[in-house]
């Protein structure tokens, strides 16, 4: 790997984790996905195909991998970048790549406590400008403070891991056998199991469980790739969940008459961006997305409060607090402060406690479904209608992934940040009861069981090589005659449930890659597998 | 088998225990949210849970709001303090699994003297605010609540910090005694 190959791979790190338009942005859904980074890193190192190829890969350990909260129990994205860039400039196979990516993955995730820990120590540069009254310059505070130790935190780690971390892992390569090589493709052609299995945890429930064996079914014996699957299922989907056309229409609101609007449309919008950017910016474990809150309700406050000190310092005081929620589902309560700080600023009495009794009451519930929503279903959804392109090498599917995604994700957004602002709490709680979210999620979820299933049929791979001698000329193949006659892809199917069935005990998703381990180890050595 | 705590018997943790089946006891000022949803109700198998705060028992809209956040398949309770120990110290139901909420320790405190056996608490979120300093990561607690989880591990509860079940749990009694 050269220098510059090594700066960019690092440069490309730091995106994914990065508030940046094309990074993080959106819940982390887009570079920070190996399979959207795999494209990024192939290009970097002349390869795109196999980047591409591999990062889909990679993603598939990681599709049921959820952050909710602050907690963060690994980093698909470390994982992604420095684990392709490392296998490409080593020439691994796309499988023995995946059981390189593992352990990357766990030592990303102590960035993240890293980041939350660091970020802290900016909060009292916070209270200092709010002491100020100085809306204007949160965003020193929210993004040029905390992005320069992002930046220390992913850059330098990850440049030293890809310029030395290639030389070193190409030279224990050339060291070792061919029957290591072996073990290493046999752990990588088994690890999707536990990735899929963590997703499964999710959705795998109820009337849904079938359709994961339609789509393992459909897949095994007609080999459909993920995208006709999708396809396929969501027609089933639609037809089983019996979606109706009052559960799209916009919930009535709380307000009798029309409020007289004295904010500016584009402060409006302002705080909006301010807020889908760089919500998570300056996350940490003192006030979580307090910092960004502030730094989103800073173009309201500027606007309404302009020319008073006073008035100004307890707005940025009360936007200020704990705050942690669901960026996208959160956008409806930027409508709703920003809302209630307009009608402060026309003369109502609103009371500080009512600020933060909302704002905390919202907060939780918000979070509940944004999370069970985005994370759980819809962004792992997104990705998995296009994996298997991309696992084929297929350069454009991660592009299209993302466009898809962006557009489900802001329009969701701006939607809700207009019924705050416009409809108010009682319109919240109304679109939460009618179950409309909740139905989206069983629909996604009948549709992602039956994808997963076929990712197990075409991407876990797990053969036996016994061969029992019947006369001195033939000799019956246990995988060939045996398993593939009762079903292609058997083995991979029970791999997967068994994973399953141990995460669901409770067992951690890296005890069960240990045990994966094993098994490919004893197997190759034992010349099972 | 007699309960050692006061006023009740204890659960045995077996079918037809005398207290209601609590798989996971969490103190965590954000109720529902993310980690509830996306991962305790999963590894828990939960059927119901319970809130127990006198503030959000009798504020409708809040009510309201945590239970439209979870499916239709998870009962959700938001009751007084009083009214949610009564309703855990009845006999265990057939196949029912409660998760059981607290915004801060001291209505784990509460329920706890009022005869409810935890034998586990799991500390998640507490934020921070007017009187609360850091104590670990994502949890601020004041002087009277640090003394307050130091007495519930004095009467026999185990208090551990975890955000979720996917992340180790770290037994928080030295820290505990740190911050007194």
């Amino acid at each position: 790997m050269t220098l510059i190959q090594a700066v960019l791979v690092a440069l490309t790190y730091y995106l994914a984790d990065s508030p940046w338009p094309a990074g993080g942005l959106g819940n982390y859904a887009t570079v920070y996905r190996p399979m959207v980074s795999g494209l990024i890193v192939g290009i970097i190192m002349g390869d795109v195909r196999t980047g591409v190829m591999i990062g889909a890969k990679i993603n598939m350990i990681y599709i049921g991998f959820i952050s909710a909260g602050g907690a963060m129990p690994a980093d698909m994205s470390l994982a992604g970048v420095l684990g392709t860039a490392l296998a490409i400039s080593a020439h691994i196979d796309v499988d023995a790549a995946l059981t390189l990516a593992v352990p990357l993955g766990l030592l990303g995730s102590l960035v993240w406590v890293g980041h939350l820990t660091l970020d802290s120590l900016l909060v009292p540069v916070a209270d200092k400008y709010i002491k100020e009254g100085k809306p204007e310059k949160v965003w020193i505070v929210n993004i040029l403070l905390p992005q320069l130790i992002l930046f220390a935190e992913t850059f330098i780690p990850c440049f030293f891991g890809a310029y030395y971390g290639s030389a070193a892992v190409g030279a224990v390569l050339e060291k070792l056998s061919g029957t290591f090589l072996t073990i290493l493709a046999t752990i990588g052609g088994m690890l999707p199991a536990v990735g899929i299995a963590m997703m499964l945890l999710s959705i795998f429930k109820g009337k849904a469980k079938i359709y994961f064996f339609l789509g393992f079914l459909v897949s095994a014996f007609f080999g459909l790739g993920s995208l006709p699957i999708a396809m396929i299922f969501l027609c089933v989907a639609l037809l089983t969940c019996d979606f109706k056309k009052e559960d799209f229409a916009a919930p009535k609101s709380d307000k009798d008459d029309k409020p007289q609007h004295i904010l500016s449309k584009k402060a409006l919008n302002k705080a909006w961006w301010n807020w889908m950017y760089y919500f998570q910016s300056c996350y940490n474990y003192e006030r979580m997305q307090g910092i960004g809150f502030l730094h989103a309700m800073s173009p309201v406050i500027e606007d309404l409060y302009k020319g008073k000190p006073e008035e100004t310092k307890a707005a940025m005081q009360r936007s200020s607090e704990f705050f942690n929620t669901e960026n996208a589902t959160g956008s409806c309560v930027i409508g709703l402060v920003a809302a209630m700080e307009e009608q402060k600023a026309g003369g109502a009495d609103i009371k500080d406690e009512a600020f933060t009794s909302i704002k905390t009451g919202l907060m939780g519930p918000l979070a509940g479904i944004g999370d069970t929503l985005w994370q759980t279903v819809m962004i792992p959804m997104c990705i998995l209608l296009f994996i298997s392109m991309a696992a084929e090498g297929n350069v454009i599917a991660p592009i299209l992934y993302a466009v898809v995604f962006y557009a489900l994700y802001y329009a969701f957004g701006y939607w809700l940040l207009k019924l705050g602002y416009e409809k108010g709490s009682e319109a919240i709680l109304t679109l939460m009861e009618s179950g409309v979210i909740n139905k989206v999620i069983t629909a996604a979820g009948i549709l992602g069981c039956a994808v997963l299933g076929s990712l197990v049929a075409k991407y876990v791979s797990l053969s036996i090589s016994i061969t029992i001698k019947e006369t001195a000329d033939t000799a019956l193949n246990l995988q060939k005659d045996f398993f593939d006659a009762i079903c292609p892809g058997l083995l991979p199917l029970l791999l997967t449930l068994g994973c399953y069935r141990l995460l669901k005990k409770g067992m951690k998703s890296y005890t069960v890659m240990l045990i994966i381990i094993g098994i490919a180890v004893i197997g190759v050595l034992c010349h099972i597998l | 088998m007699r309960c050692r705590s006061r006023g009740g018997i204890m659960n045995d943790g077996k079918e037809g225990g005398c207290m209601r089946k609590v798989v996971l006891a969490r103190i965590d000022d954000r109720l529902i949210h993310g980690q509830i949803m996306t991962a305790w109700l999963q590894t828990t198998a939960a059927t119901r849970i319970i809130i127990a705060d006198d503030k959000v028992a009798s504020d409708n809209f809040e009510c309201r709001l945590l239970k439209a956040t979870v499916p239709a398949d998870v009962k959700v309770d938001v009751l007084k303090v009083d009214a949610a120990a009564a309703e855990l110290l009845q006999p265990e139901a057939q196949g029912e699994r409660i998760i059981l909420l607290t915004k801060c320790p001291e209505t784990m405190e509460a329920l706890i003297e009022k005869g409810v056996t935890l034998p586990e608490i799991i500390l998640g979120n507490m934020g921070i605010r007017q009187g609360r300093e850091r104590f670990n990561r994502n949890v601020s607690a004041s002087p009277e609540e640090i003394a307050t989880m130091s007495r519930i591990i004095e009467a026999g509860s185990e208090i551990y910090y975890q955000m979720v079940p996917k992340e180790e749990r770290v037994n928080i009694r030295k820290l505990v005694e740190k911050g007194r």
